[in-house]
């Protein structure tokens, strides 16, 4: 296991510092660390109901955690309000898309980059009048090819295009640090190809969290690895240390193997 | 675009506003007391039209400020002065008080919770008109209220003079809450809406807009309720109760919620109705509720989605019937 740095280092992108979750009687996570240097790709990987998903909503502040400390860029973010987050450059998709069904696909990532501007706030100018945000979401739509879409309306896209639009909304604020919950599920192969390749030309200035269950899109993807089994870390390190560890295969590949059918449900 | 305006909808409501300035030199007086009457819920079901139909916040109470408004001003006008904007401003600022405090209270719920606690805030309303009786008049009701002076030279007391009155008013008052909807602030109440967790997600303070657009469409409302006791020289506890918040919210759902300009229409037609059936009929409530059957059933987005559609509708429709007449008398001639 690593050891956690100084508080304030500005090397570190996130600090996880022994964080416990339990709901009742039931514990999801028991002191959980790790260090995620700024600018890594770092996966988060384990079975279905390892904690990931707690851990993830304690990083994006959506539950407090019952113990421990989260730090973001050397400060202390663990009783801080989601939106304060944000600001910081926080941000995060979730594992069932989490988007604004009624509203078109233009003005779901207008929703996105408007959300840190203090445009935002303007009551009584046209919002198709403020050319910053326009301009953003103009490109953000081009990058994308989701052009030829921007009119329609987000629950009427198919599937890949929400999971698609999940994970483009949470870069529309430009965020320098980026969660995100299984952004593959339910993806074709050529789809899940497509957001491994964008995640690879990402900039390093954005540190990257990514929770997965599959492991191979763990492994084309991660610069190093965390293994989490029934709420502890089991493992920590490079992909190719993470494979080889025998308690890995254990905890995870073994129930992967049984659960092969149905990992996804 | 985001929102652009298409230009069919602007020419459309071109036309409207041209046949409501017609409207007041072509029809006669009562007509006119009409259309004045639909003006005025109008706006006040638009405003309702930010909460539902916009945030996303059912209000059952929503009565509570379109009346507060019409008391504050009806009080100071047949007590204190023939003037306009001192009464005017009071009533609209009684009501954006009322709903800064209300807001507090209200906002800490959600869905059938925020119906149910807007509902007891508008009858605690009533019950404070009720209990001042040297104020209000209680459950008399406060008379004589005149028409303002607006210190302009022109007269309001004529009816085609007060309808030009609250058309222009009514008109500023729609021009600003459809520049509220259009504006970054508008699509993001329509984000919280649709997905208030994403919404706190990326970063917005969620309740500070629900706030602002609570407040908003309180004094908005307030607004609609100085235009009301101007021009009905009256206004009792009805005004503030729940069957008049039950009634403005049937406009916002008929016309369309979250198309502002639907609630206008919803109004227009419900005190249409409302005048032309209690003329033969005592049962206006029934009429009502058989209304909101109806519209549940036949259009349940509104009658301004609905309008387009069956247009639509009826024109392929048409265009299906030309095609199988053509297609006959084709094989005919051959």
């Amino acid at each position: 296991m690593t050891t956690s740095p100084a508080p304030g280092d500005t090397e570190v992108g996130l600090v996880v510092d022994r964080v416990s979750k339990s709901f009742g009687g039931i514990r999801a996570l028991h002191e959980v660390s790790m260090t995620v240097p700024k600018g890594q790709r770092r996966v988060l990987l384990g079975p279905n109901g390892a904690g990931k998903s707690v851990l993830f909503s304690i990083i994006g502040g959506q539950q407090p955690p019952t113990g421990g400390r989260i730090l973001a860029f050397g400060r202390d973010i663990t009783r801080l309000p989601r939106r304060r987050r944000a600001a910081l450059g926080l941000a995060r998709t979730f594992q069932l898309n989490s988007l604004f069904p009624r509203l078109s696909v233009e003005e779901n990532l207008f929703l996105g980059v408007q959300a840190l501007d203090r445009g935002s706030r303007s009551l009584l100018r046209p919002a198709s009048t403020h050319r910053r945000l326009v301009e953003r979401t103009d490109e953000l739509l081009r990058e994308w090819r989701l052009d030829d879409r921007r009119g329609a309306v987000v629950e009427e896209l198919s599937y890949g295009e929400q999971r698609q639009i999940e994970m483009v909304l949470a870069l529309a604020g430009r965020p320098r640090l980026l969660l995100l919950d299984e952004p593959t599920s339910g993806l074709t192969k050529s789809e899940t190809d497509e957001v491994v390749a964008f995640l690879g030309s990402l900039g390093r200035e954005i540190t990257v969290l990514l929770v997965e269950h599959d492991m191979d899109v763990a492994d084309r993807l991660a610069e190093w690895i965390t293994v989490l089994s029934l709420g502890e870390v089991v493992a920590d390190g490079p992909p190719g240390v993470v494979r080889a560890d025998p308690r890995v295969r254990e905890v995870y590949l073994g129930v992967s193997a049984e659960r092969s059918e149905g990992r996804d449900a | 675009m985001i929102g652009s305006v298409p230009l069919r909808r602007a020419a459309l409501g071109v036309l409207v506003a041209a046949a409501l300035l017609v409207a007041g030199r072509a029809v006669d007086d009562f007509q006119l007391r009409l259309l004045t009457e639909a003006l005025i819920f109008g706006l006040f079901a638009m405003s309702l039209d930010l909460l539902l139909g916009y945030t996303g916040l059912p209000s059952l109470g929503h009565a509570a400020y379109f009346g507060t408004a019409a008391y504050t001003t009806g009080v100071i006008a047949a007590e204190a002065t023939s003037g306009f904007w001192l009464p005017a401003a009071a009533g609209v600022g009684a009501s954006v008080l009322l709903a800064l405090l209300f807001g507090l209270v209200a906002l800490r719920t959600r869905g059938v919770y925020f119906l149910m606690i807007t509902l007891a805030l508008g009858q605690l309303t009533v019950g404070l008109a009720l209990r001042n009786r040297s104020l209000t008049g209680g459950a008399d009701g406060l008379a004589g209220v005149p028409r303002p002076d607006l210190g302009v030279g022109w007269n309001l007391w004529p009816t085609q003079n007060f309808y030009y009155f609250t058309l222009a008013v009514v008109a500023v008052a729609a021009l600003v809450l459809w520049l509220v909807v259009r504006s970054p602030f508008g699509v993001a109440l329509r984000g919280i809406r649709d997905n208030e967790a994403r919404m706190d997600a990326l970063g917005y303070h969620v309740w500070l807009r629900r706030y602002v657009a609570f407040v908003l469409a309180g004094g908005f409302a307030g607004v609609a309720g100085v235009l009301f006791v101007y021009h009905n020289a009256f206004v009792s506890p009805d005004a503030l109760g729940l069957a008049t918040s039950a009634e403005v919210l049937l406009m916002v759902i008929l016309g369309g919620a979250g198309t502002l300009f639907g609630p206008l229409l919803g109004a227009g037609v419900l005190v249409t109705l409302n005048y032309t059936i209690s003329s033969f009929a005592e049962r206006w409530v029934l009429f009502l509720g058989a209304v909101y059957v109806l519209t549940v059933l036949v259009a349940r987005r509104g009658l301004w989605r609905a309008v387009p559609v069956w247009a639509r509708g009826t024109r392929s429709m048409l265009a299906g019937v030309v095609t199988i007449a053509r297609a006959r008398t084709g094989r005919g001639a051959r």
